[in-house]
């Protein structure tokens, strides 16, 4: 088919329709098969009277058989979905490009439109011109002669007024001209933004179909080849592709959680140590924090055993003279409560240290963004389709989407019951790696808010450009209006013959 | 030696069904290829189309490959009823159909 194709935007090539058809035939197929996948695992038993060995090998291929069609089975529903998404993506890529054609489209005519008036203002302002001098000649003789003619007077007014009306169209097509510059590039902006999800799409779709190559080596009267469909782990995980259900990027996974996976470039490398190692140390933080915190409240609300001992002796007289005498000890334990000063300090001690520990939640939370954006921003580097508000709202969007993975993380790691500030920091560190590696490998997910954050930023742009001309447009409307002010202040103004001014 | 039970008919009439089989594995072999080449033009992305054809291609191989094993295995099962009947009938002959 012949693209369709407007100001360097060009239509996804593809038929939504047709892969949106072979998806429900691959259905169907798989239909067909899973009904011989039953009868063949039923065969064996239709047999009730043969019995022996031979009988068990029979069964036994026929399992295996049955077990290689459940396989092509499931490829084929696999397929079929993959053919469906791929259709669903491409149409809306489509989509996309054609409005963002009709949009261009819309603004050329209005770049035609505007130059066009531009042209047209420019040309009655030379009219106008040519008028103002005829007339002015005109006057001039008349005066000399000692009557102005009132009519050249009149034309002279009509020029100036025709003028300054032509300049004001042509200030404002040009206004417009601006406006639908603007356009036409947002535009062809939006149009590249669909061939590049056309593009993923396609990618997508070609990832999915690649990895199930069917049974290497066919399928023998023996088990099917171990491996068909693209091979288990770490195979699939360390192919830097991402195998079998899309959504989830296993070698993404897996690169979070290993710098040495293939995946992983040298800057991914240096940037896990140095992701790792300040999540550790903020971890390793935050653990202490909260337990200073506790010992501190401790040492605030735990009474104080005060232990007295009373040493003295003692001596009994009777009638005067000393009948026993001797020495003691006594020693009593009283609990009491912790002084006034000790429970603030502690109080005060403890407060502050579980401040820190939030801080240091939180910081760990910032980290976790900051790293979604970078990665991002590293990830989309190579892309030419992409400006640079383009890249910064997706990398903001990633970002947003880890903080939250890690906000996610840190709640999960506060409520694992773990005992010492070490085992503490290190089980925080990991729950928080493993949600990161989890988020990092949901692909709808991260997708989803690296094209939000482009959306955001793109409109806030927008938004920016829209207040900007709203304003200059209301500072040319103000401008115009004092013209047309100081006209009609002209206008009132007696026309007073002045001749001992006049040269002629 | 192990105890074994047969009635050659039962063997003779499930490899007939195991020959459909294999031609009905065949069959979607034929429409995936056909499905698959349709897929391929309406991706209109070359590496798209190139997948889904590759695709296309080992499934189609496996599954033939598939077919030809069930119609052999269909073909053992048809052997194995001669050859029990041949070993009733020239062999044993007074043993009967069921041994």
């Amino acid at each position: 088919m012949s693209s369709e194709s407007y100001a360097g935007i060009t239509v996804p090539e593809g038929e939504p329709d047709g892969l949106r058809s072979a998806g429900g035939r691959f259905n169907g197929l798989a239909e067909s098969l899973d009904a011989v996948c039953s009868e063949l695992t039923g065969l064996p038993t239709a047999m009730t009277s043969w019995q022996g060995p031979a009988s068990v090998l029979y069964a036994d291929s026929c399992m295996t058989q049955a077990g290689g069609a459940r396989h092509a089975v499931g490829a084929l529903h696999e397929a079929a979905h993959a053919a469906r998404a791929f259709a669903r993506d491409l149409e809306d890529a489509q989509r996309e490009a054609r409005e963002a054609i009709r949009d261009a489209k819309d603004a050329q005519d209005r770049i035609d439109a505007a130059n066009k008036a531009i042209d047209a203002a420019q040309a009655d302002q030379a009219a106008a011109s040519v008028r103002a001098d005829q007339a002015s000649h005109v006057l001039a003789v008349s005066s000399a002669a000692g009557a102005p003619s009132p009519a050249a007077q009149a034309d002279l007014d009509a020029a100036a007024t025709a003028g300054q009306e032509a300049a004001g169209r042509e200030a404002a097509a040009r206004r417009d001209l601006e406006r639908a510059q603007d356009d036409l590039e947002r535009a062809k902006r939006r149009g590249e933004r669909a061939e590049e999800h056309a593009r993923d799409a396609a990618s997508a779709a070609a990832a999915a179909f690649a990895p199930a190559g069917g049974f290497p080596g066919g399928v023998p009267v023996g088990a099917p080849a171990a491996g068909a469909g693209g091979g288990g782990f770490p195979g699939t995980w360390w192919n830097g592709r991402n195998d079998g259900a899309q959504w989830f990027n296993e070698d993404d996974f897996l690169k979070t959680l290993w710098p040495f996976h293939p995946g992983n470039d040298d800057f991914e490398r240096g940037k896990w140590f140095g992701d790792t190692g300040a999540g550790f140390a903020t971890s390793l933080l935050e653990s202490a924090s909260f337990a200073a915190a506790g010992a501190a409240r401790t040492y605030a609300t735990t009474p104080w055993l005060r232990t007295s001992v009373t040493r003295a002796t003692y001596l009994t007289t009777i009638n005067g003279r000393p009948a026993a005498w001797g020495s003691f000890t006594r020693i009593t334990q009283t609990l009491e409560p912790p002084p006034p000063g000790i429970v603030r300090e502690s109080t005060l001690a403890a407060s502050r240290m579980s401040k820190l520990g939030w801080a240091a939640r939180g910081g760990g939370v910032a980290l976790a963004g900051v790293s979604g954006f970078v990665d991002q921003w590293h990830e989309d580097s190579g892309r030419t389709d992409l400006t640079t508000t383009d890249r910064v709202g997706r990398s903001a969007g990633v970002g947003t989407y880890m903080m939250g993975a890690a906000a996610t993380g840190a709640v999960i790691g506060s409520v694992i019951p773990v005992g010492g500030t070490i085992t503490g920091a290190v089980v925080g560190a990991g729950v928080g790696l493993a949600i990161g590696a989890a988020a990092n490998a949901w692909e709808p997910g991260k997708e989803w808010a690296a094209n939000a954050g482009q959306t955001v930023a793109n409109g806030v742009v927008d938004g920016y450009n829209g207040v900007k001309d709203g304003i200059a447009e209301g500072v040319s409307n103000l401008a115009d209006d004092a013209t047309e002010t100081v006209n009609r202040v002209r206008d009132l103004v007696p026309d007073v013959d002045m001749p001992d001014l006049n040269p002629f | 030696m192990p105890r074994f039970e047969v009635e050659p008919g039962q063997l003779t009439s499930t490899s007939g069904r195991q020959q459909a089989l294999g031609g009905r594995v065949l069959e979607v072999c034929g429409q995936l290829e056909a499905t698959a080449m349709a897929a391929a033009d309406a991706a209109g992305e070359a590496g798209a189309a190139g997948s889904i054809a590759g695709w296309a291609a080992a499934w189609s191989g496996s599954l033939g490959a598939m077919a030809v094993s069930i119609g052999g295995l269909a073909g053992n099962l048809d052997s194995a009823a001669d050859a029990y009947l041949t070993t009733d009938q020239q062999v044993m002959p007074t043993a009967g159909d069921v041994r």
